[in-house]
């Protein structure tokens, strides 16, 4: 295929996204309680003149269909319909803020794309060295800092401290008639901002860069390079970087929205009439015709720029421009049409279209129209129905369980924990879709699910009803769906259990991955202890004075943190000390010991002051470290005791010395910290810690209680996507297809649409709540997930002992779960870590637009009120700095586990 | 011209490699010593693992980072490369030595055409204009079978036949003393193999050319080597004049190898050698080939036999002189 054949299936399929988006773009809109009609009259601005016309030209009085044609056309033709707020059409304003916006993407894009692939280029080069360490770090951090921040942290450090930069927004009105000025001012408003974007994506290109490098040095060509006496720059940049380059091109084209990402915090923070402003103001004021175009106009944007992209990898990559079509050709199933078509499943589908339909036009008939097609397809699956059942129900037998106990205890645990899930879901969905008890039982389910809450909820029942209630919500009890949950993942660990601790050992020795497990660790502590390391309420309002700067410690406490520092540190330099002069080091029982008696400490600390605060979280968390703690003791006594010979080495000693003053310090600083959070509010009121925010309300407590939110959100979101990218690239990697086809067309359109985008607008469209925010998150990050898992779907295909199972007869779904999905597992584990990075970005940055629930504590809403009050330009330094910190912290721990797991997992990053 | 009398191109002595792993240090090559002489073809032969390809490797500066050379030297033209330094290294590659890689399919670098790539190598190390590179790379194709009108093409655009033979002119483009031809044939079909024997006996009848032959088919040996040197195990077990070696082998190692390969001629059983090539983390004590050798003794198995001279036929085994046909 020529260039002009590859130039126009790829303008087709641009279009093609485009009108997706746009499809996209009407339906969110119309989930808006009430006709877009009434909306329009209720809104004041609008004259009524201005009204019929929009309604003339959007049909807003026509049936539905006939809306969505004129939509269509309309905004394909630059009709964007009247923003709300501004009073005038749309395209006047969205214009001159698109080509802004752009003047800030572009330059900086550009300056970090090439400097990230330099970062990438002397990381792969130098795998494992000093360069390599230093470059990920570099790249990790910044990938860990939400813009936002970064912008807000610019702005305090280099306008208002150091009065380099202009405070003041830039108006690009003023000063218009005069040139010169107008660019000096123009560009000094810019600085910032392409500073702070030219950090914040240089994280991602350097690591696209090094991953694609590496790839390419462990290929033979790279001796054969070698091998000619080529110089090393020569090596890297002649023979190895055009080849990466390949791939990195289509990378990038993909992380693009991590530009359009950035620029609208970027945006945001420093008042810039670009498009992201733009958007921001249309979510303030839920200007919903400008939130449309807006949306809109930055698809067709990032559509275009990957279609350059795409060019780029056509004029990159020779084996695609010259000669060689890589048309494999497509087996010709004979009937295929026949056996896809086949009369069950025309059924189906048309009772799915059917059901939409009643959807959409007769909502109210839904219930009643979905349980008659369930039972419809009962009746008529009968057979094949009751034979699945019977079959599951004879692999519960006594037999086979006896069998189980004595082989195979790990799997016993998965076929028990599946019963019970299988059974306590089945349950579950009747009665929610049925909404027997209502839509709040259901969403008291939910809310106890993810750790919210009680179940169930007082439904007002008594009696014989309130019985039966009970013995429902027994079966249907989240607490069984978590436990079964647990069950089944432990079962899986445990039966693989050599691989598990091989992998399990390999990530210990990546010392990048013990740096973030720690971190994530320490976060995790203080989720779970929140409530004792609080000193105050964190909703309470006024504690103290608003605005208080943050209260100098007492003497004797700071003495008491400055000494255990001391000994801490002081550990740290002999154990270095130890490590640099060679020196022999303590046995490895003897850090085992150490940890255990460490975390037995802390431990016991946190559950005795649990109890005094009745905490059940304190409680349950410090008898778990106690159990973690008493592991390590136990397991490094039992190491410990043939061995005890060699501690009577002197040799041995510093290395000793420092081990147990290292111990000793962190026991000494966790239990000064302690004593200060508990003790203070009381023996030195008014003592805030980090000061407090404009309600008077404390900081640190809001710190340390903040966590929970983007904890659960995190997790939660993660899980939805894991599990919806998982089954999705499964199957679409499995049955390949027409299902494949149709499925990547989709995640196509989800990788160019960017998330955050859609996330922003679904926030504004839909009620503010903790579920929304993880529905949103969960939602739209699982393209990336379906493409990854496909991808090894695909690899795994060919190779042969798929076919041989096929030949024994194993069927479609054995085969994907007992031999897929073993094979695809460590990719997956790999890749929910930094999905999990991506969903607690999000959840930040969501909150600080304001989109998250108004009651809630979260570090995210923390930075929106504080930008919302001028904290910046009064340079209130400790309502900024502490919850940016935190996120950067989170997210870098949360980073490192991902990249040093991916390091193990992924197949491609092998070594040579 | 006798062996001994000809200019020795390279002459490798006591070659001791080893690969340090996490399981331990790997023993791949010990007292390895041979002569290469001028316009003469060595083959090097042996099971996988046995330290040929290491050995290669070591000559042409390419062994990984584990791997590193514990003691012995390497003479090229009477110079130690191995004490040469970047700049030296870089000049002797490709220029003094050259070699031919196993399975050219991922040789060559698929976004560079296949005669800029022996256009750069020419300008390494030559400072001659772009078109006397070219012309001397278009000559070069003719020679090895290519049509030239194919020398502007990319590498996924050749058959594997032609990526082999494009890579044995990319070899010689710099006019090497010495080509190390790493299994050139074991990738290919039979018909292939055949041109390419074809084509290398052809380079030896023409030119000067010396090549270390490497592969583990005792055949092509056969049909083009002078001489022969087969390793077990990391170690030289016998080296002679191939004729002598095929007719008179010595070692039971090598008695046994040659039989193994079934006969056209007779009703002959196929014969094979029992057990697996050894750990070389660990390998056995005294003679390495002892556990799976059918004449062992107890001598065998304490001391090393060292590589005695006879007839310019070396041995490395304490018994070869009993057993006998």
């Amino acid at each position: 295929m020529g260039l002009r054949g590859t130039v126009v299936k790829r303008v087709i399929q641009a279009i093609i996204t485009i009108v997706i988006a746009l499809s996209i773009d009407f339906v969110f809109f119309h989930l808006l309680p009430g006709d877009p009609a009434s909306l329009l009259s209720r809104n004041p601005n609008i004259g009524e003149i201005v009204q019929e016309r929009i309604i003339q030209e959007f049909g807003l009085d026509q049936p539905l269909h006939i809306q969505y044609g004129m939509f269509l056309v309309n905004f394909l033709q630059g009709n964007l319909g009247v923003s709300f707020h501004f009073q005038t059409d749309v395209q006047n304003i969205i214009f001159p803020r698109l080509a802004n916006t752009l003047v800030l993407i572009l330059p900086a894009t550009i300056i970090s794309i090439l400097t990230g692939i330099w970062i990438g280029k002397k990381c792969a080069w130098k795998r494992e060295g000093r360069t390599d360490i230093v470059g990920l770090l570099i790249s990790l951090i910044t990938y860990s800092i939400p813009s936002f921040w970064l912008s807000m942290f610019f702005i305090m450090l280099f306008a208002v401290s150091l009065h380099l930069f202009p405070l003041t927004p830039w108006i690009p009105s003023a000063n218009i008639n005069n040139p010169p000025v107008f660019l000096m001012d123009m560009i000094s408003h810019l600085i910032l901002p392409w500073l702070v974007l030219w950090i914040a994506l240089i994280g991602v290109f350097a690591i696209i860069m090094r991953g694609a490098l590496l790839d390419v040095l462990s290929e033979d060509y790279m001796i054969t390079a070698k091998a000619k006496g080529r110089s090393e720059t020569d090596q890297l940049n002649k023979e190895a970087v055009p080849n990466a380059m390949i791939p990195v091109a289509t990378i990038i084209a993909l992380n693009l929205g991590a530009s359009v990402a950035g620029a609208l915090q970027v945006e945001v923070v420093f008042s810039y009439p670009g498009i992201g402003r733009l958007l921001w103001d249309g979510i303030i004021y839920r200007d919903y015709p400008l939130l449309q175009a807006t949306f809109f106009i930055i698809t067709v944007v990032i559509v275009a720029a990957n279609l350059i992209a795409d060019f780029m990898y056509y004029i990159l990559d020779p084996r695609i421009r010259v000669g060689t079509e890589f048309v494999i050709a497509e087996e010709k199933q004979q009937g295929l049409v026949r056996r896809w078509f086949s009369p069950h499943r025309v059924l189906i589908l048309s009772l799915l279209v059917l059901n939409l339909g009643v959807y959409l036009a007769y909502p109210a008939y839904l219930l009643g129209s979905l349980t008659i097609s369930v039972l419809l397809i009962i009746a008529l699956k009968l057979r094949p129905i009751a034979l699945l059942v019977i079959e599951r129900a004879r692999s519960y037998r006594p037999e086979v369980l006896r069998f189980l106990w004595a082989q195979h205890r790990p799997r016993l645990l998965v076929h028990v924990s599946s019963l019970f899930l299988t059974v306590n879901l089945l349950f579950f969905s009747i009665l929610s879709l049925s909404t027997f008890y209502g839509s709040e039982w259901t969403v008291s389910w939910l809310a106890a699910f993810i750790g919210i809450g009680g179940f169930p909820p007082d439904m007002g029942l008594s009696g014989l009803a309130l019985s039966i209630m009970n013995l429902l919500s027994i079966i249907t009890h989240p607490a069984i769906t978590q436990l079964s949950l647990l069950g089944i993942v432990i079962g899986l660990l445990l039966s693989r259990r050599k691989r598990t601790m091989g992998m399990l050992k390999q990530f210990i020795s990546s010392p990048l991955g013990i740096a973030g497990t720690i971190t994530v660790a320490v976060f995790v502590c203080m989720a779970v202890f929140g409530d004792i390391l609080a000193p105050y309420n964190p909703q309470q309002h006024l504690t103290g004075l608003p605005y208080r700067r943050p209260s100098p410690l007492p003497e004797d406490q700071f003495i008491l943190i400055l000494s255990s520092v001391g000994v801490f540190l002081s550990g740290v330099v002999v154990w270095l000390f130890t490590k640099i002069k060679k020196r022999q080091p303590a046995p490895s029982f003897i850090g085992k010991l150490a940890l255990g008696a460490l975390l037995l400490f802390v431990g016991a600390l946190f559950s005795i002051e649990s109890v005094g605060q009745s905490s059940t979280n304190g409680i349950a968390g410090g008898i778990g470290l106690c159990g973690i703690g008493l592991y390590f003791v136990v397991s490094g006594y039992l190491r410990g005791r043939g061995n005890l010979r060699s501690l009577a080495h002197r040799e041995t000693l510093p290395s000793l010395l420092g081990i147990l003053f290292i111990a000793a310090g962190l026991a000494m600083l966790v239990l000064s910290i302690l004593a200060i959070v508990t003790t203070n509010p009381t023996s030195y009121p008014g003592f805030h810690v980090l000061g407090t925010d404009q309600l008077g309300r404390d900081v640190f407590s809001q710190l340390i209680i903040g966590v929970r939110i983007t904890l659960i959100i995190g997790l939660v979101a993660t899980t939805i996507t894991m599990g919806i990218g998982t089954l999705i690239g499964l199957f679409a990697g499995y049955y390949g297809g027409l299902a494949d086809s149709v499925l990547m067309r989709f995640t196509d359109v989800f990788f160019v649409i960017p998330g955050l985008v859609i996330m922003l607008i679904l926030g504004a469209i839909l009620p503010p709540s903790i579920y929304t925010l993880i529905f949103i998150i969960g939602i739209f990050s699982w393209p990336s997930t379906a493409r990854i898992v496909r991808g090894q779907v695909l690899t795994i295909k060919e190779r042969g002992y798929i076919e041989r199972v096929r030949a024994v007869g194993g069927g479609s779904f054995y085969i994907i779960g007992k031999h897929v999905l073993p094979a695809v597992a460590p990719l997956i584990v790999a890749n929910t870590v930094l999905v999990t990075a991506y969903a607690i970005l999000s959840e930040v940055v969501l909150d600080f637009f304001g989109l998250g629930e108004p009651n809630m504590i979260s570090w995210g809403t923390m930075l929106y009120q504080a930008f919302g009050s001028g904290a910046m330009s009064s340079n209130l330094w400790w309502l900024v700095f502490p919850p940016g910190i935190l996120v950067v912290l989170l997210l870098l721990g949360v980073s490192l586990m991902g990249y040093a797991m991916d390091e193990i997992a992924n197949p491609r990053l092998r070594r040579r | 011209m006798s062996r001994s009398e000809a200019e020795v191109v390279l002459e490798v002595k006591d070659l001791k490699i080893s690969y340090q792993t996490k399981q331990g240090t790997v023993k791949a090559a010990e007292d390895v010593s041979f002569k290469i002489h001028c316009g003469e073809f060595v083959g090097l032969s042996g099971e996988s693992g046995c330290g040929k390809t290491t050995t290669a490797m070591a000559i042409m500066h390419l062994l990984p980072k584990e791997g590193f050379v514990e003691n012995g030297k390497i003479l090229f033209k009477d110079k130690n490369i191995l004490d040469f330094n970047t700049k030296e290294v870089q000049d002797y590659l490709w220029r003094d030595v050259s070699m031919i890689f196993q399975g050219a399919m991922n040789a060559l670098n698929p976004v560079h055409r296949v005669i800029n790539q022996m256009t750069t190598a020419i300008r390494i190390h030559e400072n001659i204009t772009e078109d006397e590179a070219r012309q001397r790379s278009l000559e070069l194709i003719e020679s090895v079978g290519i049509d030239v009108s194919r020398a502007g093409a990319y590498p996924h655009e050749m058959s594997g036949g032609m990526k082999q033979r494009l890579m044995i002119a990319l070899s010689l483009v710099c006019h090497p003393s010495l080509v190390i031809a790493d299994e050139p044939t074991t990738a290919l079909d039979v018909m292939v193999q055949a041109q390419i024997m074809e084509l290398l006996r052809q380079l030896r009848h023409r030119t000067n050319l010396s090549m270390l032959l490497i592969t583990h088919d005792l055949s092509v040996i056969a049909e083009t080597c002078d001489y022969a040197i087969i390793m077990y195990a990391g170690r030289i077990t016998e080296a002679a004049k191939t004729e002598q070696l095929f007719k008179n082998p010595r070692h039971p190692y090598t008695r046994k190898l040659i039989s193994s390969f079934p006969s056209i001629l007779s009703d002959k059983e196929i014969d094979f050698i029992p057990g697996n090539p050894p750990d070389l983390i660990n390998p056995p004590s005294g003679c390495r080939f002892h556990p799976r050798c059918d004449h062992a003794v107890e001598r065998c198995k304490e001391e090393q036999p060292p590589l005695e001279e006879e007839e310019c036929h070396l041995v490395a085994c304490w018994r070869w002189h009993d057993i006998g046909d």
